[in-house]
């Protein structure tokens, strides 16, 4: 069934990549620039998963997943994330403020879309 | 948003509790209040009206599963929309079938 | 997505990985060949391989993923019980690990690519199974099985944002759910029930040819919100007993999600013993650190004796403090450096079952003292005499197992690896029970060569030295593995290059041991200074044993003295290196000993200890007369 995903990201060309693999399985995109970007997107309308990046100018990843598990209406919605980053803290700080997926980039998208798969498929 | 109403027994038919909109994880809370003030009115048996169904995850599955346990004698679901329905298929949920594809079911439906 | 450097800087990182995978990958291996039944060998096993598959995959090197895949399918029968560990399956899955090995070490990181299969990799993609299935997805060369499993999840679950239903589906797309039953007796009723929490488990049978690994990584985002228990059917379709035992666990590290322990980022511990506190360091850093610190005790000592020079108690003082850090700061320094001889030993496993199969003999290894701790400079060079040491012991010393059952042994043999410190030196030992050296014949050996007189009298020990004579060789066929006529010769170079010393304990038909002493480190070393006339000397401080002053008529004339009752072979220094000594300078005595042989050497001056660098330096230390006992490590001039 189709999916609503909203994916983050301050690089136009890894949103790129996301959204391709993404639309062509199906899913429809909603695309954010960064964290406060994605935060004003987030108005009401069905969202079944996030695919944030962790650094971003304005919001960085961990933020938007802390802010979004403050907001009632998104506070379940899994949250992925994409990330170059390697250090444990980060992903720890990132787990513990609920982002459900850890990827690291590079992906092959396949890899993404079996995630995808397994958390809301 | 999930609208639920609880129509009244009568001497055909049991209480009818019909479910519109989402039964999700986001609205699984609020239901199961509404749920709780509904059976201190009616004790059930109940049937279950999801046709008006829009949406509905493991969390409304549980929230159903622990009505037909709560409510004197159960309750029968009487309508399932094909979302619904996918979702009780893949977890063979059989309690949460319609009753009885043209059997019960369509009596109930039919006294409706 | 990714620009050049990073594309390489993270290749880089996977290659190393991929080095260190292999290497655990067939260490794991050769240990269950030697019938370890401990579950984690063969998972640490198919781990390695399977997150060597993984990260290939995401460099697309492909004909080093599809021999990694074969060889994973290999190791998952094993592991379920569907296939038997065989000698020639052990070999086929080796070769193939070299194979990748060889993959792995053709990668420029610069570019990343990988030529396609070679004929030799296609015949080991045949021969384990993989023929043409070359290009075959991983589901269809994987063997259809019946799984079944068990699944209880956390409250949490569903506030984390995950959705149960969302794994079976796509469980179901891994193959075919047979049965499933959802367990909801633990759904409270609506009073008790927090909407919000999971109370939900399954209990399904899946028809699938996944691995047991692609299984598992179904649920592995969930990992921290899930039990999962995962058995395999023997024979699907039947509901026979179950082939492997209940394996209960919490998911394990994700494998798929080794995207995270790709280069760059924080892997998992792999085997649980490789602590998480762990930082890589290249080694030419450490050598750079450990130089420098050479520097520093140098320029240390200078300042020392500038500030005995100016007599000023403060500044001597404070020059001391500085020194007795600088000597903390070497210590640890050292230390960085220093590790388990264990790793270099393990190598041996391999090159024990190579050989010995070659030579059609059976030969058990041991090895103790794998934790004894020495130089990584020196482990590095020392892993060659080693290894030459191994197959001269099974060439040559270790007997065919017809002649251990006339000789009354064991048909197997025993080769034994062990290693020790012995005051401030690392010993290790290759021993074999075998045949031991034939004195006699080296002798004759020898003589015919023109390397001995055929009058001369020489002890036993000595004789058995001549094997470490440049071609020298004993062996009555050449074979293939020693007994070239190289090799002794060069083990023991190697070993005098760092200055250590081999010694041969021999019994005729018992077997025999090869002792190799080294320093422990080869850059810094506690040094006794002493002095002839102007000159300098350091011996290293660990071979000193005692010091006394020289009586006059001491030294004979065939270079002994008498120390205690006992001839002590001594050198004179002075007279040895040519140099003019102070005449009313009263003379000492110090006795250096190594391994068993003791010497002495007379110099003027004690000077005390002394922190030494060891620099190369062109000009060596001559030798001294062949009837001295000569310490192989004579000293050197300090700078």
């Amino acid at each position: 069934m189709a999916k609503t995903i909203l994916i983050v990201d301050d690089s136009a060309s890894m949103r790129q990549l996301v959204k391709l693999s993404l639309t062509g399985a199906g899913h429809q995109v909603i695309e954010a620039c960064d964290g406060k970007d994605a935060l004003n997107k987030l108005t009401g309308q069905k969202i079944n998963l996030i695919i944030s990046d962790v650094n971003m100018p304005n919001l960085d990843g961990i933020g938007l997943v802390k802010a979004v598990k403050l907001k009632p209406e998104y506070r379940f919605t899994p949250i992925m994330m994409l990330t170059t980053e390697s250090e444990q803290s980060k992903k720890a700080e990132g787990q513990a403020a609920g982002a459900k997926a850890w990827i690291v980039k590079p992906f092959q998208p396949q890899q993404l879309l079996a995630a995808v798969e397994k958390l809301i498929g | 948003m999930a609208t639920v109403t609880l129509h009244p027994a009568s001497d055909l038919a049991p209480a009818r509790l019909s479910v519109h909109g989402d039964l999700t994880i986001y609205e699984a809370g609020e239901t199961r209040q509404t749920f709780l003030a509904l059976l201190a009115q009616d004790p059930g048996p109940w049937a279950l009206d999801l046709g008006g169904l829009e949406e509905i995850d493991s969390a409304g599955l549980q929230l159903l599963l622990s009505l037909q346990k709560t409510l004197v004698q159960g309750a029968q679901v009487i309508d399932l929309p094909a979302q619904a329905r996918a979702l009780v298929d893949l977890l063979r949920l059989e309690s949460l079938y319609p009753l009885g594809a043209s059997g019960a079911g369509e009596e109930l439906r039919d006294v409706r | 997505m990714f620009d050049s450097d990073q594309w390489t800087q993270l290749l880089e990182g996977f290659l190393e990985e991929a080095r260190d995978l292999l290497k655990e990958a067939e260490d794991n291996l050769l240990r269950l060949e030697q019938g370890s039944d401990d579950v984690e060998v063969i998972n640490a096993l198919f781990r390695a391989v399977h997150t060597l598959k993984g990260s290939a995959g995401i460099f697309s090197l492909e004909p080093l993923v599809s021999l990694a895949h074969q060889l994973e399918n290999q190791l998952m029968g094993v592991r379920d019980g569907q296939r038997q560990l065989t000698a020639p399956l052990v070999s086929l899955m080796l070769q193939c690990m070299d194979e990748l090995n060889g993959m792995v070490e053709s990668i420029d990181p610069r570019h990343g690519t990988l030529a396609p299969h070679t004929p030799r990799q296609s015949e080991l993609l045949v021969a384990l199974g993989g023929g043409e299935a070359v290009a075959e997805s991983a589901a269809q060369a994987g063997e259809i099985n019946e799984w079944f499993l068990s699944i209880r999840f956390d409250n949490e679950l569903l506030r984390n944002g995950f959705e149960p239903s969302s794994f079976l589906r796509y469980l179901d797309r891994l193959g075919r759910i047979e049965t499933l039953q959802t367990l909801a007796w633990a759904v409270p009723d609506l009073h008790a029930l927090d909407a919000e929490a999971c109370y939900l488990g399954y209990e399904l049978t899946l028809r699938s040819a996944a691995s047991r690994e692609e299984l598992l990584d179904v649920f592995a985002l969930a990992e921290d919100f899930c039990t999962l228990r995962l058995q395999l059917r023997e024979d699907a379709g039947e509901p026979g007993p179950l082939a492997s035992e209940v394996e209960a666990q919490t998911l394990a590290p994700a494998p798929q999600l080794s995207i995270a322990s790709l280069p760059g980022a924080t892997s998992e511990p792999r085997s649980g013993n490789h602590g998480s506190a762990m930082v890589k360091v290249a080694a030419h850093k450490l050598d750079e650190l450990i130089n420098l610190v050479g520097e520093l005790v140098i320029s240390t000592a200078g300042a020392h004796m500038q500030s005995l020079r100016s007599g000023s108690t403060a500044c001597i003082e404070s020059v001391q403090a500085v020194q007795q850090h600088v000597e903390q700061i070497r210590e640890r320094a050292l230390k960085l450096r220093m590790v388990e001889i264990g790793e270099t030993f393990n190598r041996f496993h391999r090159v024990v079952r190579d050989v010995s199969q070659g030579l059609n003999k059976q030969i058990q290894l041991s090895l103790s003292g794998s934790d004894t701790e020495l130089d990584k400079t020196l482990t590095d060079r020392i892993a060659d005499p080693l290894v030459h040491l191994v197959r001269n012991a099974i060439d040559h010393g270790i007997e065919s197992p017809e002649e251990r059952r006339a000789a009354g042994k064991p048909e197997q043999g025993n080769l034994r690896l062990n290693a020790c410190h012995d005051s401030g030196m690392i010993v290790l030992e290759v021993s074999d029970d075998g045949r031991g050296l034939n004195a006699e014949r080296i002798r004759e050996k020898a003589i015919a060569r023109g390397m001995l007189d055929a009058d001369a009298q020489i002890s036993e020990q000595d004789i058995h030295q001549l094997i470490f004579e440049p071609g020298f060789s004993t062996a009555e066929a050449v074979s293939n593995l020693s007994g070239r006529g190289v090799g002794m010769d060069v083990v023991r170079s190697a070993i005098d290059e760092l200055r250590g010393i081999i010694e041969i304990e021999s019994s005729a038909g018992q077997g025999c041991t090869f002792r190799i002493r080294l320093p422990l480190t080869l850059a810094i070393i506690d040094g006794f200074l002493v002095s002839v006339g102007g000159d300098h000397f350091v011996i290293p401080l660990d071979m000193v044993t005692e010091c006394m002053e020289e009586r006059a008529d001491a030294l004979d004339a065939s270079g002994h003295l008498n120390l205690r009752g006992k001839p002590l072979p001594s050198v004179d220094l002075g007279r040895h290196f040519g140099l003019r000594g102070d005449p009313r300078a009263r003379r000492n005595i110090v006795v250096v000993s190594q391994g068993r042989q003791q010497a002495g050497l007379i110099v003027e001056h004690l000077l005390g200890e002394l922190q030494t660098v060891i620099k190369p330096s062109g000009r060596c230390s001559s030798t001294c007369p062949a009837s001295a006992a000569r310490p192989s490590s004579a000293p050197a001039r300090s700078r």
